[in-house]
Order: C-alpha cells, then structure tokens, then sequence
C-alpha cells in the first residue's frame, strides 16, 4: 500500500510505520490556508458564542437593518435587530454539529454494512451491496427532500434525510478497504496465530484503512453543510429562528436591494467553511498517498 | 459485451423496485392526515372517510403498495392531492421546464468545460490553469442558492440586463405547444418576442445550475488529458512529426474523452438535482417547484411521483452512460 512507495528520507528517528504527514501538508499553501481556516471554524464552534457581542436570537426591532459597523454591530444587523455576526457564530457551531451528527450516523451504519459485506459471504456481500447501490441511486437532495416532505420540515428530519443518503458512500468504501486488507499478509499471520476475526477487524485492519475514511469526511464535513443549508434554504431543514446559515440566506434574499449584507455574510460564511474543508481533504489525500503527489 | 448489458439491466430492475418500495414507504411514514388536508378543516366524518375511499387511504399498507405499482406500471401515479389533477399529468406539464434548464446547463458545462479543461491541460501551470484551478474550487463549495441570489441582484436588479425570475415575461402569451420548451417552441413556430424573452430568462438559471457540474468537468478533461499526454503514443506522434494543434485535439483528446463520459452522466443526475434548487429561487415552473409546493401540502402521491420521476430518469442515464463507456472502453465490461 501508501507505506512501501513513501520515500523514507525523512522518516529517520520515527519509526517506520509513523509518517510525517504534516510536511506534505503545510508544503501545499492552499491545504495550509484551508487547514487554517477548517481549524478556525472548529475553534469557533467551540468558543464562539463566548465572542460573540450579542444574544444571536435576541430581536431588537428599533435597531433593525443597521448596516455593518453602525453602532458596534460588525456585520450589521438582520430584519428583526438580530446582530448578524453573533448569529454567524452561532451558525457555525450549528452547522458543525450537524455535519458532525449526520457523518457520525453515516460512518457508523456504514461501517457495520461495510464490514459485513467485505468478511461475510458472498451471499450477504451482494445482498448488501445491492441494497447500498439502491440508496446510492438515488438523488441525493431528491430523497432528502421526500424524507424531509413526507415527515414533515424539521432539522431532525433532515438530519435523518442526510444519513440515509450518506452511510452507503462509507459502506462502499468500508468494503473495499476491506476486501484489499483481507489478503494482506499481517491479517492472514494474525488470523493464523489465532487472533479472532473480530480483533484482527479491530486491531489491524480499522487502523490500516483509517487515511481513504479520514480523506472522505473531511470532504463531506463541507458537502454535508452545504446540503444542510440547500435543505434549510427551500424551508426543509433547519425552521427560525434557527441560527442556520442557509435559513439566514433565505430570509435575507427578501431584503437584498437595500440590505444587502443580511444575505452576503451568511452565504461568505457557507462558501468559506466548504471551502476550507475542501482544500484539506484534497491536501490530505495527496498527503495520505504519495503516488498522487504528481498531479 | 452482450452478457455485460444483460447483467447492467437486471441490476437496473432490481434498483428501481427498491426504490418504488423505499419511496413508498417514506412517504408513508407521514405523520400528518392527508385525509384532513384534502377535505378541509370543517370536513365532516363522512366526508373524511369518502376521501379515504377515494384516494384508497383506508387500505393496509401491503395493498396499497400492489396497488401503487400496478398502477404505475400503467403509467399510473395517482391523484395529486392539492391539485386533484393524475400526478403523471401535472408532471408532464412541469417537466419540459425542468428540462429546458437542465439541457442548456448542460450545453454550457460542454461547451465552456472542454475547451477550458484542454487549455488547462495544455498550458499546465500558466494562467489559464490556475484560473481554472480557483473555478472549480470556488465551482464546489458556493452554495447554489446563494450564486443565484447574488447574480439576481448584480444582473437583474442593479444592472437590470436580465429578467429576475420566471420563463417568460408576463406581458407574452407562452408560443404554441409543441414541445413545452418556450425557447425551442417559440423559435419552430417564429414567434421572436417569444424567444428573445424566454431565452433572456434561461441566461440566469441555467448558469447558476451549470456553475458546479462546469468546475467539475473542467478539472476531469484536465487530468484525463494530462494523463493521456504522457503516453507513447503521443511521444511517438510527436517524435513523427504531427503538428501539435493534431496531437492535441485529434490523438490525445480522443483518448481522453471516453472516460469524462461517465463524468457527464453523473452529472445529468446532479444537474436534475440541482434544478430543483435552482427553480425555487427563479420562480420556474418545473418539477421541482411543483414538488416544493406537494411537501409544503403534504401531497404524497405527488412528492412520490416527483421523487420516482427524478430518480428513476438520473438511474437511467447512469445505466446508458456504463452501457456506452463500456462500448467505447470494451476492457470495462470483462472486469
């Protein structure tokens, strides 16, 4: 795999399984900036509410439509006197928590199917994948949007939409790791020297195919926002008063020729967390897999 | 070639009976009363339950789902619930519209992501390149609804250049039915107000929706072609001489090709997806704003119809599009 083709110059007092991948890393300056950025928007997921200068659902309708800077409100404020930057922060931690829910799902489901399709038989493999292929035929925002239709609008529903549509990507990649790791030699000698199916699944392969399941949430921490807020936006997802990024695009567009920033920063905010997160899972892949460096 | 086909349709049948069956069930799992919905707040019992009967409401949910595909199998979907019109007919009405935006997007991602991705490939870390570069990153992560926010504002508000929603301005009487796409019904019949007017209202939609499948195909050419510009056969057209305008277009590009094929029709698919977005926001009259409004009513037989519809046309083009790379690429169909 990745491990034999990676030059070992640099590898000198760390073991040889221990790579350096933080060079690869911070060597690309769009993985850096988007590292950087990914890394902020964690941080102030974390402690943003901390910084934020006001209550995000606070209205204040004498102070509504300020333009941004006027009267200590950075980004302004919103159609009901909400200050936008408070409610930005608060939507991070909100879209963050969302992601992180919905590709905790997804992961896990998809790593049980995964694992049953790729050290089952062949029997419940092709069942299994069948019924993944079905899932993946679909549409990915059309079956959320029936989800999230026939349940009724809610963010629990969408959430539940998303997880539907996103465990099969991780059940396909679980499987094909696997099928790949099965035959490696070091599975084969623990398997020989006894070790359970299940402790060889655990201790020595989950850790080799950890670098393609890293790659693939990173990018979808961003894809799985980008759809929380598409849901939000067409009154599907998230409801107000919401600190929902897309909701805050939605209400705003109604006002955007004299307020225009009551839509610009939400969406600013939108397009730089998928951003970010796409430009590290692009430099994490090239970094995971040395082959693809030439690209 | 002949047993890859059968095999790729078998698993075509199989996949849309599952998905038959998981829309049903989804939109089953409402927890609303359609009922209710239908006849209305002041509905009397009897009333209540004449539409049950009606719509078949009051059956298990076993006999529905036999009756629902037979039913479709008859191209049957049943009744919408808000308009009270077949479902299949009140689709048959949106979707030229659907398609109308989704076919030009696609003509932009074609027209505008070949050439550019050849260029990036060609003048690999020029600018032309980086330019794409920031295109496509920019392409997959701006939230779509947003973009069209922004270019409603910028080029039909401010600038006033375009019309800011709708297919056609409101003072034009739609051309002649002949396809139900305005531009293409406008231009077979001459109507020229017509088409100069649905044509203007098509610049804003179907760019915002071409806008990330365009990134994606820009950066699939690019690569493909990069990989293909390093094999012998292009060395040794070189070394005999071929112009390299001919290298390019004619002996490496033809090579490239074949694989962004399977790139296209996953992108038909997103494109269709997409759409959906797209129509709410320019106020166009396609399936995807019919389907906004069935969920806002919880008009299942109509969000079943949809959904089917969408899916069933994206699982499709994808079983055609393995169908053809596997004609174009015969090494495909023995792995």
């Amino acid at each position: 795999m990745a491990l034999q083709t990676l030059p070992q110059t640099q590898a000198t007092e760390e073991a040889p399984t221990k790579r350096n991948i933080l060079r690869p890393l911070l060597r690309n300056p769009l993985t850096l900036a988007g590292g950087v950025l990914a890394v902020l928007f964690l941080l102030l997921a974390l402690i943003g509410p901390l910084l934020a200068p006001d209550n995000p659902t606070l209205v204040d309708l004498p102070h509504r439509f300020l333009a941004p800077g006027v009267q200590g409100h950075l980004l302004g404020t919103d159609e009901l006197g909400r200050d936008i930057l408070s409610r930005i922060l608060a939507g991070d931690r909100y879209a963050l928590e969302v992601a992180v829910l919905v590709l905790g799902i997804a992961l896990l489901v998809g790593f049980v199917v995964g694992a049953a399709a790729g050290l089952g038989s062949r029997w419940l493999d092709d069942t299994l994948m069948r019924v993944t292929d079905m899932f993946l035929a679909f549409p990915p925002l059309v079956l959320a949007m029936a989800v999230a239709a026939a349940l009724g609008p809610s963010l629990m529903h969408a959430m539940l939409a998303m997880a539907m549509v996103w465990w099969p990507i991780y059940a396909r990649l679980v499987r094909g790791q696997l099928l790949i790791l099965k035959h490696a030699d070091y599975a084969e000698a623990a398997l020989a020297s006894g070790a359970s199916r299940l402790r060889v699944l655990v201790r020595h392969m989950v850790p080799n195919m950890l670098d393609p399941i890293l790659v693939q949430v990173t990018m979808d921490v961003g894809n799985t926002i980008l759809t929380a807020a598409s849901l939000a936006f067409v009154g599907l997802g998230a409801q107000p008063p919401s600190p929902d990024w897309g909701l805050m695009v939605a209400t705003g567009r109604l006002y955007v020729l004299q307020q225009w920033w009551i839509v610009t920063f939400p969406g600013l905010a939108i397009l730089l967390v998928v951003l970010s997160f796409n430009l590290l899972g692009d430099g994490l892949r090239d970094a995971l897999d040395p082959t693809l460096q030439r690209r | 070639m002949l047993s890859f086909i059968v095999r790729r349709l078998g698993q075509l049948v199989l996949v849309l009976f599952g998905m038959l069956l998981l829309t049903f069930y989804v939109s089953h799992m409402v927890p609303g009363d359609p009922a209710r919905l239908a006849a209305g707040l002041h509905a009397t019992q009897s009333q209540l339950n004449e539409v049950r009967r009606q719509f078949g409401l009051n059956l298990p949910l076993s006999v529905q789902f036999v009756r629902y595909a037979e039913n479709l199998l008859h191209g049957n979907l049943g009744l919408s619930i808000l308009t009270r019109n077949p479902v299949s007919q009140d689709l048959g009405a949106y979707f030229p519209a659907t398609l109308e935006i989704t076919l030009t997007a696609l003509v932009i991602v074609l027209i505008v992501g070949i050439p550019l991705g050849v260029v990036s490939a060609v003048r690999r870390d020029g600018l032309p390149d980086h330019f794409s570069r920031v295109f496509a990153l920019l392409g997959v992560s701006m939230p779509p609804f947003w973009l069209a926010v922004l270019l409603q504002e910028i080029f039909a508000q401010k600038l006033g250049w375009l019309p800011v929603a709708g297919m056609l301005s409101s003072y034009l009487a739609p051309p002649a039915h002949i396809t139900g796409i305005y531009v293409l019904d406008s231009l077979l019949t001459g109507n020229w107000p017509d088409f100069t007017s649905s044509l203007a209202s098509l610049v804003l939609p179907s760019l915002t929706l071409a806008f990330g499948s365009l990134a994606i195909m820009t950066r699939m050419v690019r690569a493909k072609l990069l990989d293909v510009l390093h094999q012998d056969f292009v060395r040794t057209a070189r070394a005999k001489g071929v112009p390299e305008r001919r290298v390019i277009y004619i002996h490496a590009l033809k090579n490239a090709l074949p694989p962004a094929v399977t790139v296209i029709g996953l992108q038909v698919g997103s494109l269709l997806q997409g759409a959906v977005l797209v129509e709410a926001i320019f106020a166009w009259p396609g399936v995807g704003t019919y389907a906004l409004q069935a969920s806002e009513g919880l008009d299942f037989p109509a969000i079943l119809g949809f959904t089917l519809l969408i899916s069933v046309v994206y699982v499709l083009i994808n079983t055609i599009v393995d169908i053809l790379y596997a004609f174009l690429d015969p090494r495909v169909s023995y792995s």
